[in-house]
This record gives C-alpha cells, structure tokens and sequence, in this order.
C-alpha cells in the first residue's frame, strides 16, 4: 500500500468518492468560529474537521522573580507618563505666558510624549521589541478539513467568504 | 467553580487579571489618585479615591498652588492654600500610591496561580439592559477617541463602568474649568481674555484625565484582544479537535492514511 509519507495514490471509500484534505490559516476572530459553523451547516462532520492555534516564540518563561516585570510592556506606557508631567508643567507655566496654558500644555504634552516614546524605543531590548503585534499572543489558527471532492468547491467558497489568509488542497 | 480565575464577562464590562509593571500602575496614581486602582479593574476603590481627590484638592487650592509655585510666584502660592483640609491630601496621596502598587503585586501573584486553571468566562451576555460580547477592538483608535473625550474609547472597548466614570468626571472638570470657552477664544484670536476665562485650579486636572483616559482605553483593548485570542484557542482545543482525525500525511498504525 503507501509507500512513504507522502503518497500520491487517491484513496477511494465505501461511498466511492475520493477525498482531499483543504488546509487554511485563520486569524483569531470571530470569523474562526463562524466558519466552523458553516462548514457544520453545509454537511462536513464534526470529526472530520479539526482546527489548531499556533503559538508564538517562547519567551523566557516566566519565574516568580520576573513576575513583576513581565518582557512585553506596551511601546506608549512612558509616552502616557511623560506627556502628563510635561502637560501639567506646561500647562501651568503657560499660564503666565502670552499663548495661554492650553497651547503651552499642548506643546508641552506632545513633546513628553515624543520623547517617551523615543526613551522607549532606544533603551527596550530589541528582542522583545522584534516580539511584534502586542495586541496578540497567537499568530493565528490553521484549519483542516477532510471532505470529498465534489464538496471541495463549496468549502472553498465557504472559506474564502469567511476572510480565510489563505489555502491549499492535499489530495489524499 | 475554580478557586481562582483569569476573567469574566457581563453586561458592566470585561474584567481580567494579568501581569502588569507595579511601578506603571503607581505611577498612574500618582498622577490622578483613584485611577491607578481603576486600571487594575477595581472600580468601587478607584472612584471613592477619585471623589476624595477631587474634593481635597479643589477645597485646599492645591492644583493653584502648583501652577503658582511653577511660575515662581511663592507667596501667592502660600497664600491661596487652604489650610482647612490640605494635611489630609499627604497620607492620602500616600497611600494611593502604595495601595496600588501593593495591589498590583498582590494580583500579579494571583494571576500566576489562576494561569493555568481553565478559562470559565461567557463570551455573550446578554441581559434586558445590555447586550455584551468578547470580540477584537483596534487599539489606536479606542486610544484616539478617548484622547478626545475621555470615556468614549472605554465605550467602544466595553469597559462600561470605566466610562461612567470618566465620562461623568470629565463633564464637571471640564464646565468648570470653562476649557472650552478658553477654546473658542483662542480660536476666535483673542489670546488675552482665553487666558482670563480658565480656572486653573480645575484645569491642571485635564493632562492627567485625558492621557490616562486614553492610556487605559488603548493598553485594556491590546489585552482584551489577547484575551479573545487566548479564549478562543482554549475553545478550539476542549471542543474542536476529536480525537479520531488523522492528517492524510501521517500514518495511522498499520499504514493506512484515511
């Protein structure tokens, strides 16, 4: 029968249809789920669908003494912080100059801020700057579903209508 | 019920418990009393605060004495304190800060024992007053409407208790501190009466409002997102991955693929 991981005869069931494998790459989303459900609607069986998350690179993991530093601090906490010392300062010195304290504690704001980030930028270790989007720690989901082949056009259709990143077909 | 968990959901808002940096969180106290509370989600501590921060510091005259005392006017400074409650604003200014840093610590240790139970958190709610759910947000923008009238980007990002709060807070700041009056004069070119409509005392209150409001909304939306993620990969992996599925590509035991 196979002969090595990768065989290139197509398999037949009872049924006499053949099968593919369609692969596909999701975020995380709520269209994750709603493309479950639609492949459920259209006939596919539970059991032959199944979906993983990906994990992201490890950190360093994380002991009981770097619980309090934690690696992925957000690039605008010391822009926050600096852009309201400068603002305050600003604001109230302004007030005994000819622009007033609103334009002062503007100006004053948004160079705290500028330099907050600045500050931020070229002290963070550039590892966990390069640790990428951090308003996600997973990259995304992958999708496999096992279906005939007279189903595979509907599938695709499916999931190309739920924002799919991309996919590919394995013939069995 | 577990004896700890990482979040929960409802018709008030999203709550979760995550490591955060202590010194950020007592930073934020020290710049607005009560809110370093209100970002660890401990909103009935951080708005007692804020209420007792506002009435001390607009009793005593504090945020006056801090704009004369920059411009370099001492004895004015001195002579507008109100002695009648200013003592009480340093052990209260103290302990803001401690308490929520002590806090943050606290929660920091409890997240890492709830990190490993399973999530039990609803991803819908809802109710006959509300309907609630956990889905993704974009980070800049909640941080952009919030910088505009703080409390807009917490509505945006579901955070409704937050909003109340800071909504109601920024419309007595700023009536009071006729910040936009000020506005309009400056925009209608007449920079001497801008300056002589505000009122200082309530007006040094804004940088903090608005950067923390706006603080709050884009750091709490890049979490809730994170949430979402963790959430629904805690989903896929209870309910969407049977046990009898084999890849075509690997061999099941006796070598046949299917």
């Amino acid at each position: 029968m196979a002969a090595g991981k990768f065989s290139s005869l197509v398999h037949e069931k009872e049924g006499g249809a053949a099968l593919v494998e369609i692969l596909s790459v999701f975020d995380h989303s709520l269209f994750a789920e709603m493309i479950l459900r639609s492949l459920m609607d259209s006939g596919i069986e539970k059991n032959h669908i199944i979906i993983f998350s990906l994990r992201q690179r490890p950190h360093e993991t994380l002991s009981l003494d770097t619980l309090n530093h934690p690696d992925d601090t957000s690039l605008f906490d010391l822009g926050a912080i600096f852009a309201t010392i400068f603002g305050v300062i600003g604001a109230s010195i302004g007030f005994r100059l000819t622009w007033g304290p609103i334009i002062w504690g503007l100006i004053a704001s948004a160079g705290g801020f500028l330099s907050g980030l600045a500050i931020n930028y070229l002290f963070t270790n550039k590892q966990s700057r390069l640790l990428g989007n951090p308003s996600s720690n997973s990259p995304g989901v992958i999708l496999i579903v096992q279906c005939r082949c007279d189903q595979q056009r509907t599938v695709e259709q499916l999931l190309w209508k739920n924002h799919t990143l991309g996919l590919t077909v394995i013939d069995g | 019920m577990a004896r700890r968990y990482k979040a929960i959901l409802n018709c008030f808002g999203t709550s979760q418990i995550h490591y955060r940096n202590p010194a950020v969180i007592a930073w934020w106290s020290a710049a607005f009393p009560g809110f370093g509370h209100m970002l660890l989600n401990m909103h009935l501590k951080g708005n007692i605060l804020f209420l007792c921060e506002i009435l001390f510091n607009v009793q005593s005259n504090l945020n006056l004495a801090t704009v004369y005392t920059f411009t370099g006017e001492f004895d004015l400074a001195k002579n507008v304190l109100n002695t009648r409650l200013l003592m009480f604003y340093i052990p209260f200014y103290i302990f803001c800060i401690w308490d929520s840093y002590r806090s943050t610590i606290d929660l920091n240790k409890n997240f890492f024992l709830a990190e490993k139970e399973p999530f039990q958190m609803s991803v819908f709610d809802m109710s006959t007053v509300e309907v609630c759910y956990l889905d993704k947000r974009i980070p800049w923008v909640a941080g952009i409407w919030s910088l505009l009238l703080p409390g807009l980007g917490q509505l945006y990002t579901r955070r409704i208790l937050t909003a109340f709060a800071l909504l109601i807070w920024t419309l007595v700041i700023t009536y009071n501190s006729q910040c936009l009056d000020g506005v309009h004069w400056l925009f209608a070119g007449n920079l001497e009466k801008a300056r002589n409509v505000l009122n200082m005392e309530w007006l040094l209150f804004f940088p903090s409002l608005i950067f923390g409001a706006a603080f709050d909304a884009y750091s709490k939306t890049a979490e809730y997102n994170k949430l979402f993620d963790s959430e629904q990969k805690a989903y896929f992996q209870k309910e969407w991955q049977p046990a009898n599925f084999h890849l075509s590509f690997t061999k099941r035991k006796g070598g046949q693929p299917w």
